[in-house]
């Protein structure tokens, strides 16, 4: 790979081009592709299914895809350099830890492994939780080992994090822990996030951009603040129940509650109700509810 | 780096490596006051004879004690790295995996070959007590395939643990029960003589062999 095709690349903390990856014949993804830029949150949405584990599983290198391009820090993500792993902190899904492990201990195993390790960050973390250094990993609760654990990553100062759903089995207390020690990192060092969970309003606080995943690997990649000011839920009252088709240019979803009727859609309100006038669905009424990004995550992917 | 990954290792063993080492303390007390019985309810010449004529094995206790460590350090090292899928932290360390790996193996191997060390010290020094020196030689050659089977029972059971699919989990069970089954064909003293440099050689093919279950948990699709 010449120097600068590497450099731009690089401009692309992940970049994925056209992958595909099957289990035997069972289709996960046909053409994904979307990139991460540098010093933003980006936060992976999407249905269970979809192949979001499958994925992150693809990132952090413990999946060949079967075909495509996956490039982390400019590489492939199945064989990464020990150079370039020093650069990415991963958070495995329920905060994997060597519980065998004290405080002090796990501290002292990973500080010879990174050259520019921190224990003040990961003491600073852990010390607010009132336990002793000799304290063992196995002992601990998971909120207190999610602690331990995001400790560990902040501590090796990487370029780029990936967590695997960090909020499995915390309390609110821990995430808004966890996540108020993220935020400030990140945005103090410039780092760069790729992070799943499936609190979706916790994302809302945290990303910067989102990327909606779909079946078969279509997805949307956009800022939060387009998404969340582009992105429009319109309820109406429907006494009748009339068939509304979704999955157009101008309705996205369609979601009958009752006879209240709520549709999504990235058009404008006058566009939405001329649609649906000229449909013969509803004359008016149409009224624009502001929406959270779970409601507007579900309002994207359907509830089923 | 190495300390640490040393420090790690004894972490997950010390508890086990001292009680393993312990057992055999103990068991080869027992042999030493077996022994020096025998000797006290028999003549010597009656011992003596058994021992060298007949080939009665005096400290046939220890036969599958190595077996048994092995097993036990091989599955204290690696179950705690492979459980919950954890093997993917040992994997997201900055080193070349196969570097790691190969220095866990050593790091293990070294705490089994230390207990077999022992084991060495105590048969040759208990037989040296009430035998002549031929007898000595003869118990440490009788003894070896045994250690040896202690250090191939180490090397399966990585290989079975590390290994994340049960297919090849029970292939591997399969075929290190079958190696380790070979040390254990005889009990006539020093029958092992002619071969036992052929079985080392074999042996060290499970080191490599270490790989496989790495290689393949790296690269699934």
């Amino acid at each position: 790979m010449s120097y600068f095709v590497k450099e731009q690349l690089m401009e692309n903390i992940i970049e994925v081009r056209n992958l595909c990856h099957h289990y035997g014949k069972n289709v996960i993804y046909e053409d994904l592709s979307f990139t991460v830029g540098r010093g933003k949150i980006f936060g992976l949405l999407g249905k269970n299914g979809v192949g979001k584990t499958t994925l992150i599983n693809i990132l952090m290198g413990f999946l060949r895809p079967t075909s495509g391009r996956c490039l982390v820090l400019g590489e492939d993500s199945y064989n990464l350099s020990p150079a370039t792993r020093e650069k990415i902190g991963l958070l495995f899904e329920g905060h994997l830890a060597y519980e065998f492990m004290s405080i002090s201990q796990i501290e002292k195993f990973y500080s010879s492994y990174y050259p520019s390790w921190d224990r003040d960050i990961y003491y600073g973390l852990v010390e607010r939780m009132g336990l002793s250094h000799n304290h063992r990993i196995s002992k601990m609760s998971c909120g207190q080992r999610s602690q331990v654990v995001l400790g560990l990553i902040l501590a090796q100062n990487p370029e780029l994090m990936i967590l695997d759903d960090y909020s499995m089995g915390l309390d609110a207390g821990y995430r808004r822990l966890f996540l108020d020690f993220l935020t400030e990192f990140v945005k103090e060092n410039n780092r760069t996030v790729f992070v799943t969970s499936h609190i979706i309003q916790d994302l809302e606080r945290l990303v910067d951009e989102v990327i909606f995943m779909e079946k078969g690997g279509n997805v949307l990649q956009t800022s939060l603040e387009l998404f969340m000011t582009g992105f429009r839920q319109y309820r109406f009252e429907c006494n009748e129940h009339k068939h509304i088709p979704a999955n157009n240019k101008i309705i996205h979803n369609v979601d009958i509650v009752g006879n209240r009727c709520s549709v999504y859609s990235f058009e404008p309100l006058e566009t939405v109700e001329t649609y649906l006038e000229e449909s013969g669905l509803v004359h008016s009424g149409l009224e624009d509810v502001p929406m959270s990004l779970e409601d507007a995550f579900i309002g994207l992917s359907g509830k089923y | 780096m190495i300390a640490s990954t040393f420090y790690k290792e004894w972490m997950k063993m010390r508890l086990y490596w001292g009680i393993a080492l312990s057992c055999h303390i103990l068991v080869f007390i027992y042999i030493y006051i077996e022994t020096r019985h025998m000797f006290i309810l028999e003549h010597a010449e009656m011992v003596w004879y058994q021992v060298i004529h007949i080939h009665t094995l005096f400290y046939e206790q220890i036969k599958y004690l190595p077996l048994a460590t092995g097993i036990l350090l091989g599955a204290a090292q690696f179950v705690p790295e492979t459980k919950n899928h954890r093997f993917r932290l040992f994997l997201h360390l900055p080193v070349r995996p196969y570097v790691l790996a190969l220095s866990y193996i050593i790091i293990g191997l070294a705490a089994v070959a230390v207990i077999c060390l022992v084991d060495i010290f105590l048969l040759s020094r208990i037989t040296n007590v009430f035998f002549p020196h031929e007898v000595v030689v003869r118990s440490m050659i009788t003894a070896l395939p045994w250690l040896l089977a202690g250090l191939v029972s180490f090397l399966g059971t990585s290989l079975i643990v590390l290994e994340p699919e049960w297919p090849r989990k029970i292939f591997y069970l399969a075929v290190s029960y079958g190696f380790v089954w070979l040390f254990f064909q005889s009990n006539i003293p020093g029958s092992y003589i002619s071969v036992i440099g052929k079985l080392i050689m074999a042996s060290l093919f499970f080191v490599p062999a270490i790989f496989l279950p790495v290689y393949r948990f790296r690269n699934r699709s």
